[in-house]
């Protein structure tokens, strides 16, 4: 090649790689994986990040909840009465398939009829979820016979908060397939009331508490965007292959922590993309204090 | 299942690729933004689409489909700088020149590039930047072999760089 013209494939070479390329590109990869998928379980959302992210997040999950790694063991809780305990411990492995679901059982809530409730439901997911690995499996291996296909599921749960006013649970989903993504379950208990809390039974009626809410989320989605300098959070439309988000519903995922506080919980890829993971937003009390029900747990 | 194969082909193929496609489409736009957003567009486009038929050629597919996103980006941006025949002219014949002495400055040859007719432009970016062989050139842009030669030596001739085809 000539001179000239080594200098403007050098050139053509050296174009900056954008940081969040690699990223992005997985991003819509995986929001358009086929929705005919045998992996499509109802109400999941199916997008999903690199393998390479959902080994790293296999492991860490694995390493950060040292309690749920054994088998039909109890976990006791300090201060509380309430026992969590893996009621069924379903593990199975084979040629790149693996599953290790865990459904979890309450013991010691003060209203017996809602711990059976959620018993039943914790019970009845589970089980819906192994029987759709079964199928998945054998679907797959009808497909591909010995060749080797990489799919996993894996379900954990923990406390996130219990104390003698609440008792938060969450039930973690984790699927990989060729990705991955997670996606969780609450269950949050008002201990003096025995009552399961909804978000919107946190507050009295009639506030605007979602507006509050939503303004103190997008405020630091924003600021967070501004910071990272790229959309790290999809609002006001930085991306133009999904959806802003605008704000949470009446029924959003939501937990109590250790210290009283509202913790709004998100999905991934619901308001940001794969390698965000899932993300939360801890609301400051003194926000949102004038608009609390009389008497919730909220400090 | 034919969909879930070839998605898997064509996801790996865009993971290990992106760092090209990138460029290709940065050749264009000549800035981040609008580098990710042809990508973006035409990676949608990819995923979108009907399954290839004929898996072999999905790599030339994928550079078409971005290379034709990056030309409906540029007419739609009417971002033709028509070339002006006079700017050619200001440029020493080969004869007066020093052998190996560049004909046109650095600045000034990549300025040359940018301005070729876009479909001369296209050519040489895939020819030499991502290094195409002249069929694969061809299967990109559904031309024939002749018209990428004859389109290449005319590309090379503005450009007053004398090199192999």
């Amino acid at each position: 090649m000539t001179k000239g013209m080594d200098q403007l494939k050098a050139r053509y070479d050296a174009t900056p790689i954008p940081s969040h390329l690699a990223a992005r590109v997985d991003d819509l990869c995986e929001s358009h994986r086929p929705r005919t998928s045998v992996w499509s379980v109802p109400g999941w959302r199916w997008a999903l990040a690199t393998a390479a992210g959902a080994l790293f997040f296999l492991t860490l999950a694995v390493n950060a909840l040292p309690a749920q790694a054994s088998t039909l063991s109890d976990i006791p809780v300090l201060g509380s009465l309430v026992r969590v305990l893996t009621f069924v411990d379903y593990a199975a492995e084979e040629s790149g398939y693996e599953a290790h679901i865990r459904i979890a059982r309450i013991e010691g809530l003060e209203n017996q009829q809602l711990e059976d409730a959620i018993n039943a439901e914790l019970l009845a997911d589970g089980q819906a979820l192994i029987a759709q690995y079964e199928a998945d499996v054998a679907a797959l291996q009808a497909e591909y016979g010995e060749e080797t296909i990489h799919r996993g599921v894996e379900t954990y749960y923990e406390i996130m908060c219990s104390n003698d006013e609440v008792f938060s649970l969450r039930v973690e989903y984790f699927v990989a397939a060729g990705g991955s993504n997670t996606s969780y379950d609450f269950y949050n208990v008002n201990q003096r009331t025995g009552e399961l809390m909804t978000l919107g039974s946190l507050f009295r009626p009639g506030t605007d508490h979602l507006e509050v809410i939503n303004e103190y989320l997008l405020e630091q989605m924003r600021a967070a965007v501004d910071e990272a300098g790229h959309p790290l959070y999809w609002v006001d439309e930085t991306d133009p292959y999904v959806d802003a988000f605008e704000g949470i519903e009446a029924d959003h995922d939501f937990y109590v922590s250790q210290e009283g506080r509202l913790v709004i919980a998100f999905d991934k890829y619901e308001v940001a993309p794969g390698y965000v993971g899932t993300p939360e937003f801890v609301i400051p009390t003194e926000l949102i204090e004038s608009l609390l029900a009389e008497g919730v747990p909220i400090h | 299942m034919a969909n879930q194969q070839f998605y898997q082909r064509l996801a790996a193929h865009l993971r290990a690729e992106q760092d090209r496609l990138y460029r290709l489409a940065f050749s264009y736009a000549g800035n981040e933004q609008d580098a990710m957003d042809i990508l973006q567009t035409a990676l949608v486009k990819a995923l979108t689409a009907a399954p290839l038929r004929e898996p072999q050629y999905l790599g030339t597919w994928v550079y078409r489909i971005v290379v034709n996103t990056a030309l409906d980006w540029l007419r739609l941006r009417k971002r033709f700088v028509p070339v002006d025949d006079g700017y050619f002219d200001a440029v020493p014949a080969t004869s007066e020149r020093a052998p190996g002495e560049d004909v046109l400055p650095r600045e000034d040859l990549k300025q040359a590039l940018d301005s070729l007719p876009t479909e001369y432009k296209t050519i040489v970016v895939l020819r030499y930047f991502e290094e195409l062989k002249l069929q694969e050139v061809a299967d990109v842009l559904e031309l024939n072999v002749n018209t990428v030669k004859t389109r290449l030596y005319a590309a090379l001739r503005m450009l007053r760089l004398e090199m192999e085809v």
